[in-house]
């Protein structure tokens, strides 16, 4: 019975995606609001989360993201909308993060780049980020989904470990220990793919 | 994309390219992890050590005695004709699955199921025939938690990742011990030796 009510949501929330992507594709501005009642508060969150909950910059970024999304589709046709417009919010957020520690307003995200920068055997090397991200995804598919989850909410999401501590059901010292679990493996994963020069 | 980036945080920045599936993946099961837990505490390790004693085999009858809340040894009189019977998983609940069963001898298998975080849960079934068909004893000793569990499925016993534990139980005269810094080809591999030499 739950089963048949996920698979129903699943299949509802799959005919919205199209919906708006029909919409952009017809440049109806309705799409605009129907992108902030589905994702706004998910790309808000995402976006506060690596900009240290600065409200400003957020409302900033969340302008941006739906222009970003408007410019590129069409012509893009993105199989899942709410991955296209969460990937679109992390990178203006990650933009404006860039902006921030460039103007040395260091904060808590700057932390979570230094802890995956000690996963790289050296801070220099020629691998773009496609390629760095593929190889990410050679080693998400070798965890086990706990780990993998946790990981992703932790390093995609900049979920807190409070926050992770939360939702797992597992105290903050569990929940950083096998996050230092996962950042071995990740490193010795690396060292392996031969990601060093 | 940026390309020619500041190496500070490439790595940060690069997750923002993986694979939908996963940033969907995390965001749908966001919500459900938290019961899951409560669940599967004790399935969640990533390498979660179970023995599973005859649970299903008719041919012997294990007695259970606990000696410490954190010691479980277990005492059964064995058959010199007991053999090991395939166990029945026709039944197990939709989000647990069987991932492979290997069968090494009569007397040991090492099964390998999934749970549905994807964390593999094995299990050692373990004959308990000895030659002279004298009684065996089989002691569980971790540190941390040893959840003792019956089901229709037999008895086994989960220990939680992280705890350390050991297990040591005498078979055909030699004793086998696998503790918590033995891995689970380190384990096959000795009680692979043990079984071939009582051969």
């Amino acid at each position: 019975m739950k089963h048949r009510e996920a698979k129903k949501k699943e299949l509802q929330k799959e005919l919205l995606e199209q919906q708006m992507i029909e919409k952009l594709f017809a440049r109806s501005e309705d799409v605009l609001k129907d992108m902030e009642t589905t994702y706004g508060k998910l790309c808000s969150r995402l976006i506060s989360q690596i900009l240290n909950q600065n409200e400003e910059d957020t409302r900033e970024c969340m302008n941006d993201v739906y222009l970003g999304v408007w410019n590129t589709i069409p012509p893009q046709r993105p199989q899942s909308l709410q991955a296209y417009i969460c990937k679109i919010a992390r990178n203006v957020a990650m933009k404006k993060l860039e902006y921030h520690t460039s103007q040395k307003r260091h904060g808590t995200t700057v932390s979570l780049q230094e802890e995956l920068d000690a996963c790289l055997p050296t801070a220099k090397n020629e691998y773009d980020e496609l390629e760095l991200a593929e190889i990410m995804n050679q080693f998400l598919e070798k965890l086990d989904k706990e780990s993998r989850i946790l990981f992703v909410r932790r390093y995609w999401y900049a979920d807190s470990v409070e926050e992770l501590a939360k939702n797992f059901g597992y105290s903050k010292n569990h929940i950083s220990v096998k996050l230092g679990r996962i950042r071995r493996k990740l490193k010795k994963y690396l060292e392996k793919e031969g990601i060093y020069v | 994309m940026e390309t020619d980036m500041d190496e500070n945080g490439k790595l940060f920045r690069a997750m923002t390219w993986i694979d939908d599936k996963y940033v969907l993946e995390t965001e749908s099961e966001k919500k459900h992890l938290n019961k899951k837990k409560i669940k599967y505490l004790a399935m969640a390790a990533m390498i979660a050590c179970a023995i599973l004693i005859m649970g299903t085999n008719s041919d012997v009858q294990a007695t259970l005695k606990e000696v410490f809340s954190q010691t479980e040894t277990i005492s059964f009189t064995a058959s010199s004709e007991a053999k090991l019977r395939d166990l029945d998983f026709s039944r197990l609940p939709e989000n647990i699955q069987m991932k492979k069963m290997e069968m090494e001898s009569d007397d040991f298998r090492l099964y390998c199921l999934n749970n549905e975080n994807g964390n593999s849960i094995w299990l050692f079934q373990l004959s308990n025939y000895t030659d002279d068909g004298s009684d065996q004893e089989l002691t569980v000793h971790a540190e941390g938690t040893i959840t003792r569990r019956g089901s229709e499925y037999g008895i086994y016993w989960e220990i939680e990742e992280g705890n350390s534990f050991s297990i040591m139980w005498e078979q055909n005269g030699e004793t086998l011990q696998i503790s918590s810094a033995t891995s689970i080809e380190e384990a096959r591999s000795i009680y692979m030796s043990l079984v071939s030499a009582a051969e």
